[in-house]
């Protein structure tokens, strides 16, 4: 009996050992970091990263990034029956909450871009198979889509500062709040940086592909037209008179502005909608365009101001009016309309852009028949309308250009709410907004998960 | 170190020489014989169990006077002296109306008697389950276990419920307790079936506000013999790592030896809404007019209609009906239960439904001597349609949301496009055309080992190998055709999504009990592994724009899939040592748990779950005290890090057909380890007035340590959250059971139980481990503090909320109405914290018996507590905040809720006290001479029953039902209201038939 007892404890015992087996299970659902790094930069896992950017940077374009501005910017209404945020808090009196939506809106999808980028930039030492031109390339096509991302959260925070110094490990305290002057001067140090580097790499091509969006842009020579129109758009934000900044910073500011402006592709007789762009599809795993939304209406303004004959009232269509919180929405947009939206491209800037932000430049050194002319290129080409004569006062020559951005680049950007802010123009004749109580708001708000994870009830951003 | 004790025990077998043979005959006060009643002689290993005619043979009884303990569920235990010169004894055994006599499971094998044990082990009978018809086991347990809170997510059928034990024990790991049937541990996974691609309630195909059910639901009440909850981790320390939130041990129903006895009962009722919102109705086109703009035609043209959406589209529903079968019985060493149910609820929402049908089959064989075989089984199919309901984004598509933005002029119920939504949706239309069956087939089984290595008459030695299997497959399939108005709206008209899933979780448990009876004490050791494999594997494929009448993905135009997988594999040792000492009046209890998990950081380390408990039986009594016992309980147990917790990934994204990837914003942690939470708790049980009174009394004390958080980081780094253990919690409380019965006498008996639990939650510390900063956040509950936030943080209840609380009154704007950067941004909330848990739950039941009239109810009673209710949001979004714009009848309340909510007022969290009526039923038993007038055969009772569920609940909440949750089950922020399936009552009529 004893025997039999023992000889069950035993097998017992061996049991117990014999289902000590494989104890790890991997990761079933991604492929995780540690591996697909594991050996540095593979041209396989350098192409994965690149388009990982692109597409990073691509879903920064949310409704929360576009939508949001361009409520504020008065362009946009979003009446959304389970969501009357998009209006109160944006141009409402209940200011936007910086605990949740309104306020959490365009800031993280920045930094997790940069984040993206950093990661090509952290490991590209160990990339031997590039050849150094190819190393610049690659620096140089990050550091210019990190600057664009920079520069996003920028246009929606302004004054409140953001934060620059991010290439970090998680674990290193929260990077520190930077004032606006500082950050726009660190974003064109990038801008030139990474100019820089694609001139260095020479005649040679980015080791890895780029969507068709990107095509006429997809080499380090051509991508540095785009570079430098950027630098250009960040110059003119830099020297617009808000901040108390001094005419001179402004002169200095215009003249760099126009300076990249025409290093960049900018040209009175290329096509306005030259430039690169994100490309959308209903593909498996692809994205489609996020302002493919029927909720979204055009500000009455919009469809009410166009001027007669412009031909860009074609994107402007009348619909049945709707009407919540104090607000009614009587035309939509063939950018938001789902029919054609969805796969239709954003533009990151254009040829309109650039001529209208050179104009800008051009109307804050005074130099008015240069500006008239660019303001013209855009006019005549996309809008079909007569060119003006020469302006001669600078309100004048700013009501038109800002005419111009509103239809030629609808949709498209913060690029309207800046120009309205620094102007001074976010008042009741940047168009109509709520019947009861009409808040013109500036800026998003810092939200709130960075002064908790900060511990702070307040920030003030740093300005040496 | 239990392989010495054992060798030992083994080696000092010494057995008893003289022996006789005692026979007698059990029987109840009643006079009937009592079957199946165990008979032991105390301090020996010696029993045998009473057949059909209550008669029992005790062999090799030892000489001399000795004490036979007589045994048996549903009766009081007597303990009774035998002559040493007899050789027969009759035992009359007493009813036991309060159950004060169950056996408490403390291992994979062992048990110990109630009267002995030293938790607060709440046990739930069958019979007490049953008491009204339940959807689902955790409905039928509400209000019943002190230091439960059970809380249905909605009114949808088929369940979805959450069962929280002693408090929040978890921010961001498992929230659910652990189940175990008949040794099996089984799934309580939730699969949302992918209606979020249609609501967009959040992003992705599927979505945690897809309203899933949690699978538990899928056991069928009527098989369960009993429950048993171990509240935390001093009663559940042998289960390790998962025990953590608790365990709740369930035992089907098993076969007894004696004449086949069977069941049937055939139940048919109605469910119907419980409370509505209350709609308005329009006045006049003026009145239209200035709600809707525009609408004061459609107003005239309906000639002033008023439709009752809530009445017309919650109500008008078909019957419900419910077959239970059982059948049990055994002879020469087989015995076996054998249960159906076929069932369907008629829900209330147009065209949802929950059907089910099981099939239960316990068999047990004694081979030989020594060797019992068990087998247990349990088949089920349900099929289930929740229908559209929660939150939505999109194309307006849950019902609730559709009815805040329509007014109850439009004939909605004609089908018609909506003519006030852009999207024209109609809930009748999509009632009616878009389906959404989640289809389960589910197997639960075991095999059930025992060989009886050793018998003397002090010692045994047991082993016990069970393997079992829970298995089951989930199949889901929305169908939105591109009729339904709503579907063209995002040009790609429309949707269907299939989920295909498996789920498997397969133990093996290998344990031996060893018992040795000394003149002093009993020991009881056992010991053994256990080898745990759970997977899953869920695809979602998802088409859009899909021509009419098609059932098929492959034949849409855009196509997506989404793969979710995981697969975890555990190993544990434990071993235990019970001694029962002093006359059985000491019990004292160790354990220990050695567990290792492929989730953990290091799948190789070993981490331990000790426990100790001891309980003490006054010999001293007060006066009209029966029994007074003291007890108390330490014990470790654990929570494991969630699959995937310590891996950082790359998220691929595709874009032109070119693949991409990027960082993950969630940091893993490669060094993660199970939550660890330590339970103290100590006790009072009273027994007064010979039985007629039974009062329990428990505190507790709960710190959890080495918190599993996703610790929110500055986003700014391009991180979202980083895993960690770090940080702990702490819950107190008390929990109060109190059982009498006022009158007992041969003809009327009336039981009274009253149920008390509160419990006190706090984070004691909730730093991050690398920067030593205080975290404070929603930690992945995400909300806005407009309606309420749940808020973690250091210092504060884990289930605290946070809401606004007005503005700041020294500020101003600024000039001509401008708020320029920085200025009105920065105007300060106040925010104030608040608690979503309730204060104290109180259930209260009473039986009355007066001859074959049995009357019962249940109230169910909880004090405090929050709701964010986002749903009177919906109903007031208005037009124009200055006149009466909501679409709820009392516009009075719109317009306040309107103005305050404008000046940061916290006009949406409300408090979710209530009190239900959870059950109630009346029952008639058929006189036999009445039955076998009809039906000769039968021998036994046919009882009548009518029986409701929830007919009644007084609250102040002005949304549906405050135990809502929008985001299913959660360990913290399970309080928001968003349009939700309502919740009904239901009034069944049963008859049951015993033969």
């Amino acid at each position: 009996m004893h025997k039999r007892t023992l000889a069950l404890l035993v097998g017992l015992g061996i049991a117990g050992t014999a289902c000590k087996d494989s104890t790890s299970v991997p990761d079933l659902n991604n492929i995780s970091a540690e591996t697909a790094l594991a050996n540095g930069l593979t041209p396989t896992v350098l192409q994965l990263l690149a388009t990982g950017l692109v597409n990073a940077s691509r879903s920064e374009l949310d409704g929360r990034y576009l939508v949001f501005t361009e409520t504020m910017a008065r362009d946009f209404y979003r009446l959304d029956n389970a969501e009357n945020r998009y209006i109160t808090e944006l141009i409402g009196t209940a200011p936007a909450d910086y605990s949740a939506f309104t306020g959490g809106g365009a800031f993280t999808n920045m930094y997790v871009t940069v984040r993206s980028g950093n990661t090509i930039l952290n490991n590209l030492a160990s990339a031997t198979f590039l050849s150094p031109a190819e190393v610049s390339a690659t620096k140089g096509f990050v550091q210019t889509m990190k600057a664009l991302s920079y520069y996003r959260v920028l246009e929606t925070r302004d004054t409140l500062g953001i934060a620059f110094d991010v290439n970090h490990p998680v674990n290193d305290p929260p990077a520190q709040f930077e004032c606006k002057p500082n950050v726009l001067a660190e974003i064109s140090a990038l801008l030139d940086s990474a100019n820089t580097n694609l001139v260095a790499a020479g005649a040679a091509a980015f080791p890895f592909a780029l969507p068709s969006g990107f095509s006429g842009f997809n080499t380090p020579a051509t991508f540095a037209k785009f570079n430098r129109g950027l630098k250009g758009k960040v110059e003119v934000y830099r020297a617009l008179p808000q901040g108390n900044r001094t005419k001179a910073t402004g002169t200095a500011g215009f003249n760099a502005a126009i300076a990249a402006i025409n290093a960049s592709f900018a040209s009175p007789s290329a096509p306005m909608n030259l430039g690169p762009k994100y490309t959308y599809s209903t593909a498996s795993g692809d994205q489609t365009n996020p302002l493919a939304d029927a909720n979204i209406f055009l500000n009455p303004f919009v469809g009410d101001s166009i001027q007669a004959g412009d031909k860009r009232a074609a994107k402007i269509f009348p619909v049945t009016p709707k009407t919540l919180s104090n607000v009614t929405g009587r035309y939509k947009g063939t950018m938001t309309d789902p029919s054609g939206a969805l796969t239709q491209p954003i533009p990151i800037l254009s040829n309109a852009e650039l001529l209208l932000l050179r104009a800008q430049a051009e109307i804050g050194l005074g130099q008015f028949a240069a500006a008239t002319a660019d303001i013209n290129a855009v006019r005549t080409a996309d809008g079909g309308l007569t060119p003006y004569l020469d302006f001669v006062d600078a309100a004048s020559a700013i009501k038109a250009v800002l005419y111009e951005k509103r239809y030629s680049l609808l949709g498209q950007s913060a690029q309207r709410l800046v120009d309205l802010r620094e102007y001074g123009l976010l008042n009741a004749s940047a168009g109509p907004g709520r019947s009861n109580g009409d808040i013109f708001q500036s800026v998003l708000p810092i939200p709130k998960s960075q002064f908790d994870t900060r511990n702070v009830t307040t920030i003030t951003p740093a300005c040496p | 170190m239990w392989v010495l004790t054992l060798v030992l025990t083994l080696v000092v077998s010494a057995e008893a020489s003289a022996q006789r043979r005692v026979t007698g005959r059990v029987t109840a006060t009643t006079g009937e014989p009592v079957q199946a009643a165990s008979v032991n002689v105390q301090g020996t290993t010696i029993g045998a169990y009473t057949g059909e005619d209550g008669r029992y043979t005790l062999n090799n009884v030892p000489a001399g006077a000795q004490v036979l303990v007589v045994r048996r569920i549903g009766y009081r235990r007597v303990t009774q002296p035998l002559q040493a010169t007899s050789d027969q004894l009759d035992v009359r055994l007493e009813k036991d109306i309060l159950q004060l006599e169950t056996q408490v499971i403390t291992g994979t094998t062992t048990t110990v008697s109630s009267a002995n044990a030293a938790n607060a082990v709440a046990a739930v009978s069958g019979e007490q389950l049953n008491r009204a018809p339940t959807p689902t086991i955790e409905n039928a347990l509400q209000g019943k276990v002190p230091g439960a809170v059970i809380s249905q997510n909605s009114g949808a059928p088929g369940g979805g419920s959450q069962v929280q034990l002693r408090g929040v024990t978890s921010l961001n790991a498992a929230s659910s307790p652990l189940y175990v049937i008949d040794g099996v541990l089984v799934n309580n996974s939730q699969i949302g079936s992918g209606v979020n691609s249609i609501t967009a309630a959040g992003g992705g195909i599927t979505n945690s506000q897809d309203q899933p059910v949690n699978r538990i639901a899928d056991l069928n009440p009527a098989d369960i013999e009993s429950i048993e909850v171990l509240k935390g981790a001093s009663a559940g320390a042998i289960y390790g790592s998962k025990a953590s939130n608790g365990v709740i041990v369930i035992t089907t129903r098993k076969g007894a030896t004696g004449r086949p006895q069977g069941n049937i009962t055939q139940r048919v009722g109605q469910f119907s809404l419980a409370r509505k919102l209350g709609l308005r109705c329009f006045g006049s086109a003026a009145e239209a007019e200035a709600a809707l703009p525009g609408s004061g035609a459609d107003y005239t043209a309906s000639g002033g209609a008023c439709h009752d959406f809530e009445s017309e589209f919650y109500g008008g529903n078909p019957l419900s009906y419910e077959t239970d079968l059982s059948l049990r019985g055994g002879s020469g060493g087989t015995t076996f239960y054998v249960g159906g149910l076929a069932k369907r609820d008629n829900a209330i929402q147009r065209n949802t439904y929950y059907q089910k049908q099981s099939v239960t089959a316990n068999l047990s064989q004694l081979l030989g001597t020594r060797v019992t075989l068990r087998s247990n089984n349990e088949f089920v199919h349900s099929l289930t349609d929740r229908g559209i309901s929660g939150n939505d984004n999109q194309d307006i598509v849950s019902p609730g949301d559709i009815f805040s933005a329509t007014p109850t002029f439009i004939d909605l119920a004609a089908g018609q496009p909506n003519p006030y939504l852009a999207s024209g949706s109609n809930p009748f239309q999509n009632a009616d055309l878009v389906k959404n069956p989640e289809d389960v087939y589910r197997y639960i089984g075991s095999v059930n080992t025992t060989y009886s290595a050793y018998t003397s008459a002090r010692q045994t030695l047991d082993f016990t190998f069970i393997g079992g299997v829970d298995a089951y497959s989930y199949n889901s399939s929305l169908n939105s055709p591109p009729e339904a108005y709503f579907e063209p709206n995002d040009k790609l008209p429309g949707t269907i999504v299939k989920n295909k899933s498996q789920n498997v979780n397969a133990n093996l448990n290998l344990s031996g009990a060893h018992k040795f009876i000394a003149d002093i004490a009993t020991a009881t050791t056992s010991f053994g592994l256990r080898q745990e494999r759970r997977q899953q594997d869920l695809i979602y494929n998802q088409g859009r724009n899909v021509p009419s009448g098609a059932f098929n993905v492959s034949s849409a135009a855009v196509q997506q899939s989404l793969e979710q997988q995981f697969l975890v594999k555990d190993f544990a040792y434990f071993a235990q040592e019970e001694v029962l000492a002093l006359d059985e009046r000491l019990l004292l209890t160790g354990a220990i748990n050695a567990e290792r998990s492929s989730v953990n950081g290091d799948d190789k380390k070993f981490y331990s779950y000790p426990k100790a408990a001891a309980s003490y039986r006054l010999p001293w009594l007060p006066r009209f005290t029966d029994e007074l016992k003291l007890r108390a309980a330490w014990g470790r147990a654990g929570n494991q890090p969630p699959y995937g917790n310590k891996f950082t990934a790359l998220i691929t994204s595709v874009n032109e057909g070119v693949l991409g990837a990027r960082p993950s914003t969630i940091v893993g942690a490669s060094d993660i380890r199970p939550e660890i939470s330590e339970e103290v708790e100590g006790g009072v049980d009273m027994q007064m007035f010979g039985g007629r009174m039974a009062l329990d009394a428990t505190v507790f004390r709960k710190k959890v340590t080495d918190l599993i958080l996703s610790i929110p980081v500055a986003t700014t780094s391009g991180f979202g959250t980083k895993n960690v253990n770090a940080g702990a919690l702490q819950n107190t409380g008390t929990e109060v059971g109190l059982n009498i019965t006022p009158i007992q006498t041969s003809r009327v008996t009336w039981v009274s139980r009253t149920t008390y639990a509160n419990v006190d939650g706090r984070i004691t510390s909730l730093r991050d481990p690398q920067t030593g900063l205080v975290q404070c956040g929603n930690f992945g509950a995400f909300f806005s503090t407009a309606y309420g936030a749940p808020y973690v943080c250091e210092g504060y209840s884990p289930s605290s909320v946070q809401a606004r609380n007005g503005f700041d009154s020294t500020f101003s704007c600024g000039p001509a109405g401008t708020c320029n950067t920085g200025t009105y941004i920065r105007r300060s909330r106040h925010l104030s914290i608040y608690e979503s848990a309730p204060d104290f739950n109180m259930g209260f039941s009473n039986e009355i018996n007066v001859g074959p009239v049995r009357l019962y109810g249940l109230l169910e009673w909880r004090k405090g507590g929050k709701v964010a209710n986002l749903t009177n949001a919906y109903f007031d979004l208005a037009t124009n905040e200055d006149i009466p714009t909501g679409m709820r009848g009392d516009t009075a309340a719109t317009i306040a809720r309107n103005k305050n909510f404008l000046i940061n007022g916290r006009s949406y969290l409300e408090s979710a006290s209530f009190a239900k009526l959870r059950e109630i039923s009346v029952s008639y038993t058929i006189p036999s001479r009445l039955t076998q007038s009809v039906f000769p055969s039968l021998t036994q009772d046919v009882r009548l029953e009518v029986s409701g569920r929830n007919l009644k609940t007084w609250t102040n909440y002005t949304g549906y039902d405050p135990e809502v949750s929008n985001f299913s089950n959660q360990t913290i922020g399970r309080f928001q209201d968003v349009t939700p399936y309502p919740p009904s009552r239901s009034i069944f009529v049963s008859l049951s038939a015993n033969f």
